[in-house]
């Protein structure tokens, strides 16, 4: 009992520690494990399954039964967001995962090589970045198919010249600096140079434009479905919940404003996340 | 005759938590026509007496004691539309560099005719004749073409040039230099000195304060020099005096480290330490710890300036 | 002048690059792009002129270069379902897109500078504070989701502004106007969300410049101070921003233009899509490159005209 107290009261006084380092982090990461705890494991908890439909209630208004009310077929809308989010999650976390491995080793390339390297990786990386990032996905999508794995390679691909680019310029700052020259004067490989020296001291800025690119990845994955590109139904995915809520918003407006406030607060969890770990990184511009 | 006065002014800055007192204190008066010299190491406060007088403080400072005349007006209690119309006017400044003093993106003549158009009432077309004239006045060649010149087109001492006509185009009463020719090389700083003793000191009788780091400076174009140590004045008096019999331990070592390399710059290398910082300074006498005539009574004891014999002034338990 | 044509030489790759990316995108498309363009129902007849339009049978590169060749010649192709050209198609959608992003612009100049310039000489002031919230919700609202909420309020609540459709400019000024501001609003949001941040931390940069305690010694008053040099100096990041996220209103237009039925590129490029009616898609593409590539341009020409010392370079 009072060991499990003395553990409570360290544990505040972790959280607190970190609430006091930034509290813009601190409650971004909060937004985001609370909400990825609880999507991961809605099936454990949620009375209701996400495509089951209830024809006694169909558009039903918030009450005790269903918190955040029922659609039009009369599927609970709580349950529907909650199974959502595993597709927003899943596309923002494959897209930013494969944009980040491939654009951090095309960055690393062009800093650390610099010349043609530079100019043979960065330049195909301005064509990409000649599209506004939506166009580019809708396109992709659009023209290769509307599963999953297309959406998150298509946001992968908008993707990878951000992460490129912000390496690249993080690598170039780094590469001249002494521990890089004293390693390279040791007779250390490129590879070493760049894995073991380099890649350590550059990602920082890289992982904070990571935590906003996965803000953004979940918008884009329900701009997608809002559009009819993504997600098909009966899916639960954020974007067509608000689509499907369109027609309905007279009657039942909360059918649209559910989808979309659950969409904002994980965006912004992440959002807030990033900044934080900005201020974090860079305190001289803190709340610039 | 007394044009600028001020009275036991004390600035204090916001730091970590606290606010830090960055002058303690300071009592001085500028005369018509005399250039007061206000002279210390980097961090002993002069410029914020500067940033005082002219109340353009940083929001993270304020005068928590004392008051500044200019003659009759108290600036201390001005609100910010009467300090608007005494700044450019009867009361100017330039600054240390002056590549960054200007806005690089207007002309020169628009900067200086927007000044003589905040205070005086001239049309675009006198106000542009009187700003010819402010440059042909500091010596700026090809003056009317310069005038639709950009900053970036001029060299450093003309850019200070320029700077000067700003400040001096609706005739001031009163000019603070801050470090005005610290960024400028030799020859050009003596011009610049000898513009502003001629056009002002001389033919206007105005009253500058001249604030450096340099006692060469302040033995080539001062009158009277205030010796300034971590935020209070430690030793007045006439230039002449000064330079022969300096009385403080501090002035002794600064003029000690002159004649080495003509000019003292940065740290003194002949004094032990440095200026202490805002958070820790020693209490009694501030320079004590770096003081080699230390007594134990300079621990506990806060000298006060005390007029000697010979009308000097000095801060000092040796003289008391 | 020179350094005008500099950027554009510069631009040339970029736009190279865009025009093959672009034609690319056809080939992505798993299995025979005729059959998919035209449906299952398509005669072999069909197939065949279809195919030879596209010039499918020839080898790629000399594919790329039969349709560069002609869309460097004005013809971005046709709409193999109605035979109409897509020139005549784009040449009605690309005004609504241009409005409605020129609309959104101003909109968001018009929030976003005052409220940064206030923000930043205020600091912890009530703008310093709602810029700070327009500068993180601005940026996580999804923008199909405000403006459906902006439908809910406006049009259906309070019918002040309708919430569908479009009403030509030459027809009725009012109605146009009308019709267009709320798109134009709920796309402004996300990019002031970006510019009220840059606006603020670019005047406080400025603020601490030298020549800032300069004006104020001299005592030119706050207001030009602030309005006129600051906000000058200030301009340049501002402006670079500007040009930056222009893309993103582009990309906006495409999901806002959805939202409220506006009949612009961005809702044919979506439509077509869905239709499979690739040929028209590239075109529209195309165009949306090319704007971006232009407001690039214009962003370095206003740069110059900003910074004397860059136009006294290039003379």
């Amino acid at each position: 009992m009072k060991a499990r107290a003395g553990l409570v009261r360290e544990l505040v006084a972790r959280l607190r520690g970190w609430y006091e380092v930034s509290r813009s982090a601190f409650i971004g990461a909060t937004i985001i494990v609370v909400l990825s705890a609880m999507t991961a494991t809605v099936s454990l908890y949620s009375p209701y399954k996400p495509d089951a439909m209830d024809f006694m209630a169909p558009l039903s208004a918030p009450t005790s039964e269903h918190l955040l009310g029922t659609d039009n077929f009369g599927r609970d809308i709580l349950t529907r967001v909650l199974y959502g989010y595993q597709i927003s999650l899943a596309v923002a976390l494959g897209s930013v995962g494969f944009g980040l491995i491939a654009g951090v080793a095309l960055g690393l390339l062009a800093g650390y090589f610099g010349g043609i390297t530079d100019n043979l990786i960065m330049r195909p990386m301005d064509v990409l970045m000649a599209f506004p990032a939506i166009v580019l996905v809708v396109a992709l999508t659009g023209f290769v198919g509307r599963e999953i794995s297309v959406m998150i390679l298509a946001v992968a691909v908008v993707y990878v010249p951000i992460f490129a680019r912000v390496m690249r310029g993080s690598t170039l700052e780094v590469v001249n600096e002494l521990y890089v020259e004293g390693a390279r004067a040791r007779g250390a490989s490129h590879l070493r140079l760049m894995l073991r020296h380099i890649l350590p001291n550059a990602i920082a800025p890289v992982l904070i434009q990571a935590s906003i690119l996965m803000g953004i990845a979940i918008l884009l994955e329900s701009a997608l479905s809002f559009i009819g590109l993504g997600t098909q139904p009966p899916d639960p995915s954020l974007g067509l919940m608000l689509s499907e809520g369109r027609s309905f918003m007279q009657q039942a407006p909360w059918m649209v404003m559910v989808p979309g406030l659950a969409i904002s607060i994980a965006v912004l969890g992440f959002n807030l996340l990033g900044n934080g770990l900005q201020d974090l990184l860079n305190p001289a511009r803190k709340g610039r | 005759m007394s044009l600028l006065s001020v009275r036991n002014l004390t600035t204090e800055f916001f730091s970590g938590g606290a606010w830090l007192e960055a002058v303690s204190d300071v009592s001085f008066d500028l005369r018509r026509g005399e250039i007061l010299g206000l002279v210390g190491e980097s961090g002993c406060g002069k410029s914020t007496v500067a940033y005082s007088v002219m109340r353009l403080l940083a929001s993270n400072a304020q005068i928590s004691a004392g008051e500044v005349w200019l003659e009759d007006v108290n600036l201390t209690a001005a609100d910010e539309g009467e300090l608007q119309d005494l700044r450019g006017s009867r009361l100017s400044m330039i600054f240390q560099d002056p590549m960054t003093a200007l806005d690089s993106l207007f002309t020169v003549g628009h900067q200086v005719i927007e000044t003589l158009q905040e205070h005086l009432d001239l049309n675009v077309i006198e106000a542009r004749e009187r700003a010819l004239a402010l440059l042909r006045q500091v010596g700026i060649p090809a003056a009317e073409e310069r005038l639709n010149a950009y900053p970036y087109q001029f060299s450093g001492g003309m850019s200070q040039r320029i700077a000067l006509a700003i400040a001096i185009s609706c005739h001031p009463q009163v000019l603070i230099a801050d470090e005005p020719t610290t960024a400028l090389d030799v020859t050009i700083q003596a011009q610049i000195l000898h513009l502003i003793r001629r056009l002002l000191v001389e033919e206007q009788g105005t009253g500058v304060l001249l604030i450096t780091h340099d006692l060469g400076v302040v033995a080539q174009v001062c009158d009277r020099v205030a010796v300034m140590y971590a935020g209070k004045i430690v030793e007045f008096g006439d230039v002449a005096s000064i330079f022969s019999n300096p009385l403080h331990p501090y002035t002794q070592a600064l003029l000690n480290s002159l004649p080495s390399q003509g000019i003292a710059r940065g740290e003194l290398e002949n004094i032990q330490g440095r200026v202490p910082s805002l958070a820790d300074r020693p209490a009694g006498c501030r320079f004590h710890p770096r003081c080699s005539h230390a007594l134990g009574v300079c621990r506990q004891e806060t000298p006060q300036l005390r007029t000697t014999a010979d009308g000097q002034e000095v801060a000092c338990v040796l003289y008391d | 002048m020179r350094y005008v044509a500099g950027r554009l030489l510069l631009l040339l790759p970029v736009l190279f690059g865009t025009s093959v990316l672009i034609f690319l995108l056809l080939r992505l498309i798993p299995g025979d792009p005729a059959q998919v363009i035209l449906g299952l129902r398509a005669t072999p007849e069909r197939l065949a002129i279809v195919r030879g339009e596209l010039g499918l049978d020839l080898p790629v590169h000399l594919q790329y270069g039969q349709w560069l060749g002609k869309v460097l010649q004005g013809d971005l192709g046709k709409d193999f379902r109605s035979n109409e050209a897509v020139t005549a198609l784009l040449s009605v959608r690309l005004p609504v897109t241009i409005q409605l992003t020129l609309m959104s612009l101003a909109l968001a100049i018009l929030i976003a500078v005052p409220l940064g310039i206030r923000a930043a000489t205020k600091p912890g002031g009530i703008a310093d504070r709602l810029s700070m919230l327009l500068g993180l919700f601005g940026i996580s609202i999804p923008d199909f989701w405000l403006g459906i909420m902006l439908i809910l309020l406006f049009s259906l609540a309070l019918r002040m502004f309708p919430s569908s459709g479009y009403v030509r400019l030459e027809n009725d000024l009012l109605g146009n106007l009308r019709s267009f501001f709320l798109p134009a609003l709920t796309l402004a949001v996300g990019l002031s969300a970006v510019l009220v941040r840059i606006t603020r931390s670019a005047v406080l940069e400025v603020l601490e410049l030298d020549f800032v305690k300069f004006l104020r010694a001299k005592g030119l008053r706050e207001r030009l101070v602030i309005y006129q040099h600051v906000l000058r100096n200030a301009s340049i990041p501002i402006v670079t921003v500007i040009g930056l996220q222009f893309g993103y209103l582009l990309g906006g237009a495409v999901i806002v233009e959805e939202v409220f039925s506006l009949p612009g590129v961005g809702r044919l490029i979506v439509s077509y899509t869905l239709e499979r009616n690739y040929p028209v898609v590239q075109a529209g593409m195309l165009v949306v490159a090319f704007l971006f590539i232009i407001v690039n341009l214009t962003t370095d020409v206003i740069y110059a005209l900003l910074n004397p010392k860059i136009r006294g370079a290039g003379t």
